[in-house]
């Protein structure tokens, strides 16, 4: 079995005509699921006026509404707290999970069945075994294993090939790495950040990592691991591939993965999804080697249907054969590229400077601000606000600085965020939109 | 008409897979019997959406339940 180059060979090679015709089929069963359980759907399609009759041919999605994270968060305020978007009650659901995001200053919260975390565990074994993960592996997982969904799905998806799989959730940095050479893992799971402190932290107990077990590092959770001199680092640190996944926990999973061959970009899951890439000013498609942001149509997820998700990331499709590998499913070129909004990941951590702002606007002191996103050294991404006070303030400035860091840490699920004193007038004032946010992570 | 069991494109299927299918359908239906021991009921439903997904995967069938 281990020589099997892909894990679903009927559907990872198969005609692109067939795979348009199985998405249609699929789309219309989910758009029926949608619309026979959850009131969301339901409401939705119906303010739209369209359904399932009016899913001819695969373009035909573009009748279909958007679902927006703002109309889903909505939905939860409303009703908390997992909104009308359900199709079943919670009665039904065997796992809780809630994103890291903070826009509004409320996490996004989903629940998912039995059947569903099969699924959420078969799109990761596309990536794992696609890029070399067999049942003779030793797979460490540097994973919290808390509420943040990250890695759940991929350490189902290890028992479900066979792997052994290690879980280090409650170890510290230092345990983590000894236990990882220890047991002669072959595989390590991490974010893309987080493996090089793993690395720093081997170098510092005098561990050869590039002479260890490990051959293989596969990271999600952060665009760096698509970018090509964060993965050259990890490479060499490591002394293993590095492959990058990309998931959201709105999914619930993956929706792509770097093969083997590692052309530049991750592979589509295409039976599984449908990723469209549209401009987001116009909403039409835009051609392949465009960027444009990613609107996914997700098949798997039964209690939560996601069909026309408005991802705000920023992708550009290329078409399957830019890679060697066989397989019929497009790529995204350089895996997610950017945000059509403005977001930051910081240690994992989604920061939204509007969010940021909503908490430093509660300070009356506070005149002007400017946040900071910067790259240390080590390459951990550390965020730095600096505030400035208003002219003839004379209460207590390292209180406050001291409250504001606190506050912002707790709206942002523990993430340590440095809060500074800027000079007076020393930061830029704007007539029309404010640009306060300067981010130096890929500077120099 | 025929009885031969088709994918999702409408397609004959091959001897696995038609097993595949009929095995599913079975392990759902008794899953879903009245008066099942828990230990019974349970191990059938995981078998049962593990059974859904390999289906799923071979475009043999697709629905949440």
């Amino acid at each position: 079995m281990s020589d099997r180059r892909y894990w679903n060979p009927k559907w990872e090679c198969a005609p692109k005509s067939d795979l348009r015709a199985l998405q249609l089929e699929k789309l219309r069963r989910s758009v029926a699921w949608a619309v026979a359980k959850s009131p969301f759907h339901r409401r939705l399609y119906e303010e739209a006026g369209v359904g399932v009759d009016d899913l001819k041919t695969l373009d035909d999605i573009r009748r279909l509404p958007f679902m927006t994270r703002e109309d889903w968060m909505a939905s939860q305020a409303e009703k908390p707290f997992f909104g009308d978007v359900l199709t079943a009650s919670r009665e039904h659901a065997i796992r809780y999970h809630l994103t890291s995001g903070t826009s509004g200053r409320q996490p996004l919260r989903v629940l998912d069945g039995g059947k569903d975390w099969q699924w959420i565990s078969e799109c990761w074994a596309y990536g794992f075994w696609g890029f070399g993960v067999r049942p003779e592996d030793t797979v460490f997982f540097a994973f919290s294993y808390g509420s943040f969904i990250g890695f759940w799905g991929a350490h189902y998806c290890c028992e479900k090939i066979g792997a052994l799989t290690i879980p280090s959730g409650n170890m510290t940095t230092e345990n983590r790495v000894r236990q990882l050479v220890e047991m002669e893992a072959t595989t390590v799971c991490a974010t893309p950040t987080y493996a090089i402190r793993l690395a720093l932290e081997a170098e510092k107990q005098g561990l050869d990592l590039p002479g260890s077990s490990v051959n293989k590092l596969i990271v999600s959770g952060e665009p760096a691991g698509s970018i090509p001199a964060m993965k050259r680092l990890l490479e060499e640190k490591w002394g293993a591939k590095c492959a990058d996944t990309a998931g959201m926990t709105e999914l619930g999973t993956i929706m792509m993965f770097e093969c083997a061959e590692q052309p530049g970009g991750a592979h589509i899951i295409e039976d599984h999804f449908i990723e469209e890439v549209l401009d987001p000013e116009t909403d039409d498609p835009v051609s392949y080697g465009e960027m444009g942001e990613r609107v996914v149509t997700s098949f798997g997820r039964g209690m939560i249907p996601v069909i026309r998700y408005r991802t705000k990331d920023l992708v550009v499709k290329v078409p399957h054969d830019h890679c060697s590998c066989g397989r019929t499913f497009d790529i995204f070129e350089g895996g997610i590229q950017g945000r059509v909004d403005d977001m930051l990941l910081i240690r994992g951590t989604n920061v939204y400077p509007r969010a940021v702002e909503a908490i430093v606007r509660e300070y009356d002191e506070v005149d002007e601000f400017q946040i900071v996103a910067w790259r240390r050294e080590d390459a951990i991404d550390e965020l730095t606000v600096k505030v400035e006070f208003v002219a003839g303030f004379t209460g207590d400035r390292s209180g406050t600085l001291s409250t504001l860091a606190a506050d912002l840490k707790r709206n942002h699920e523990g993430l340590r965020i440095n809060v500074e004193e800027a000079a007076e007038g020393s930061l830029p004032r704007f007539e029309l939109k404010a640009k306060r946010l300067i981010d130096r992570r890929n500077q120099g | 008409m025929s009885d031969q069991p088709t994918d999702l494109l409408g397609r004959p299927v091959n001897a696995e897979e038609a097993e595949l299918l009929e095995l599913y359908g079975r392990i759902k239906a008794l899953a879903s019997a009245e008066g099942l021991a828990p230990c019974v009921e349970k191990n059938l439903h995981f078998a049962a959406c593990a059974l859904a997904q390999a289906a799923t995967d071979l475009g043999l069938a697709f629905e949440h339940f």
